[in-house]
């Protein structure tokens, strides 16, 4: 039954009327009987037949698209990952192999120390930095819109192009980094800081830091406009100092913020390819490998589509692993229940 | 105390943004300098500004044709994302399907899945359905990784519409369809353009999946036919910068229009997700 007829059954009132009379709709509603009883009529008129087929047709190509082009490759990935393929010809079974080989190959292990000392980087060092940044302009100083824009800009910017400007940057014959150092007397530290084995891969993080931090910080910024000056003026009165009340109050207050930049600094290490492959593909040696570029290159240069399907499978049950024992260890933490939004 | 402190304040401030500017801003200077000057003396401005560079940039490393295709794609993709994303989040907070809830925490799960664990196996998926070097490929592509995020949210935002407008709606004679063109997605247009521009940056500055769907300059986008530049052309730095210029220009400067948009869009997609 149609909700007009309903209407006019139920009032007995001619709806001609009403609509002339209240052209806005919202007086016919209050004369509909399951109003007075406090009914709302709203949820009924919405699961019609007709409404639950267009729901269906609305949905649908988001679901098929994602399923086709996401939760496919991944099943294929994991069952891939058993068969050994070249790209020509056919697959064959080969059980663990390709476990076996990519964990026996000492650049794969080595750029999962990498993802890690990256991952770690990123929590210890990033996230700080962008607290820090993120307090100063929480005091709302003259101008701190600009400044926040100004942080954000390298976020807006291609990791290509970001990869290309620190290149120049870092470059042992015309870069500013070398050259200022010399000016400023401090020859010493002068180096090939994408050619040096041991200092390849810092240079590539420092670059993955000072390109995010911004995100960071905005997201943190959210965190320190959400919580109550009344709590912050209470420690004041209490006697807190600036260090203690940061400690003490803003931070937990704002925990659920940092646990979000946490994960995402876990989610993003995982996926830190383009800025290497630009940068230092991975060399000098196999220095900078991380495991998404030893997953291109193993698959796409060498052609082992299983041992580089492993790879894939391997990047996705860390990053979920880490995420899902990240959430144990804090959803037992106290301080997640004095602010947290999670 | 308030002085220093406030001193402080802007000191830090300040030093951060210079660390943060200046190789942007180093590289927009190297952009207009001869190429020997790039070389010989990093710190000193340009003797004479040299646009050759960008002209040689735009014409003979092809930037003109990559920076048609990346507004074709980067469009194409925002038009289609928008369009599917919001039909699906209308049909999640609003028609009460059956498994409604369960359909949107299925593609919430892609939040948490780093994309860099799918280059093999979709790259394998698209050669295996031969859509290798097709436009449509790479749309597809970037429309999918982009689902999660913002169906989530368009769906947070459609679910703070009061259903009152959708009631009123229907009393007029409205079906789902209509009421979906006629009132909600007027309602939604702040969060449709978060939502566009963040999609527009991540579309623009894509590399990876750019580089592996296209094999042709005539498809190529702007980050992959700068990296191709490079390894063209090694010594040629001024040009280099010049073509880094022209990748970043569009962005910085729709991320400057929309600045508070980006910023609220990446705080609530912060949260949700």
């Amino acid at each position: 039954m149609n909700y007009l007829e309903s209407l006019v059954r139920n009032t007995r009132i001619s709806i001609q009327i009403n609509i002339r009379l209240y052209p806005d709709g919202c007086r016919i509603k209050l004369l509909h009987p399951s109003y007075l009883i406090g009914k709302r009529v709203v949820p009924k008129l919405i699961s019609t037949k007709k409404n639950k087929i267009v729901g269906y047709l609305f949905i649908a190509p988001v679901l098929i698209l994602f399923t086709i082009f996401f939760f496919v490759p991944i099943v294929s990935a994991v069952k891939d990952s058993f068969y050994s393929w070249n790209g020509i010809s056919s697959k064959s079974f080969n059980g663990l192999d390709n476990y076996a080989y990519i964990f026996n190959s000492e650049n794969f292990t080595g750029s999962i120390k990498n993802n890690i000392i990256m991952m770690l980087s990123s929590i210890f060092i990033q996230i700080p930095i962008a607290l820090l940044i993120a307090v100063v302009l929480s005091t709302q100083f003259k101008g701190y819109k600009f400044f926040r824009t100004i942080y954000f800009i390298p976020c807006v910017i291609s990791t290509v192009v970001i990869g290309m400007i620190w290149s120049f940057v870092y470059n042992p014959y015309f870069g500013i980094l070398n050259s200022f150092l010399k000016s400023v007397h401090l020859d010493f530290l002068i180096m090939d800081w994408l050619g040096n084995r041991k200092i390849a891969f810092y240079s590539v993080i420092v670059v993955s830091i000072w390109q995010w931090i911004g995100y960071i910080m905005v997201i943190l910024l959210a965190g320190l406009n959400n919580i109550s000056q009344e709590v912050i003026e209470a420690s004041t009165i209490d006697g807190a100092n600036s260090l203690k009340k940061l400690i003490y109050v803003t931070i937990p207050m704002m925990w659920g913020y940092i646990e979000v930049c946490i994960l995402l600094a876990i989610t993003g290490s995982m996926k830190a390819l383009d800025l290497i492959y630009i940068m230092t593909y991975g060399g000098p040696g196999s220095s900078t490998e991380v495991m998404a570029t030893y997953m291109w290159k193993i698959s796409f240069i060498s052609s082992k589509f299983g041992p580089g399907q492993a790879v894939a499978v391997v990047i996705l049950t860390l990053s979920i692993l880490l995420t899902v024992i990240f959430k144990k260890i804090t959803s037992t933490d106290t301080l997640n229940e004095s602010g947290g939004i999670l | 105390m308030k002085i220093i402190k406030s001193a402080l304040t802007y000191f830090l401030a300040i030093i951060y943004g210079v660390l943060t500017l200046f190789p942007i801003v180093w590289i927009l200077i190297s952009s207009l300098k001869r190429n020997h000057e790039v070389l010989a003396s990093p710190w000193k401005l340009p003797e004479v500004l040299m646009f050759e560079n960008y002209i040689q940039a735009w014409t003979t490393a092809k930037m003109s044709i990559f920076f048609v295709n990346s507004t074709f794609y980067t469009l194409m993709s925002i038009i289609v994302s928008i369009t599917i994303c919001s039909l699906a989040a209308y049909s999640i907070s609003r028609l009460k399907i059956k498994f409604g809830r369960m359909f949107f925490l299925y593609l919430l799960s892609g939040i948490m899945i780093p994309m860099s664990s799918l280059i093999v196996p979709i790259y394998i998926l698209i050669l295996r359905m031969g859509l290798m070097d097709y436009r449509i490929t790479l749309i597809i592509v970037y429309v999918t990784f982009t689902i999660p995020m913002t169906v989530a949210l368009i769906t947070a935002n459609m679910k703070g519409i009061p259903l009152e407008l959708e009631e009123a709606g229907v009393i007029d004679g409205c079906g789902p369809v209509t009421n979906f063109i006629r009132i909600i997605f007027p309602l939604c247009k702040p969060v449709i353009a978060t939502v566009a521009i963040l999609n527009f940056l991540t579309y623009w500055n894509e590399f990876i999946f750019a580089m592996m769907f296209t094999s042709s300059d005539a498809l190529r986008t702007l980050p992959v036919g700068l990296a191709n530049f490079r390894g063209q052309y090694q010594t040629n730095y001024s040009a280099m910068a010049a073509g880094m210029v022209i990748v970043m220009i569009p962005t910085l400067i729709a991320f400057i229009v929309m600045q508070e948009r980006v910023i609220k869009g990446v705080t609530a997609g912060a949260v949700k997700g």
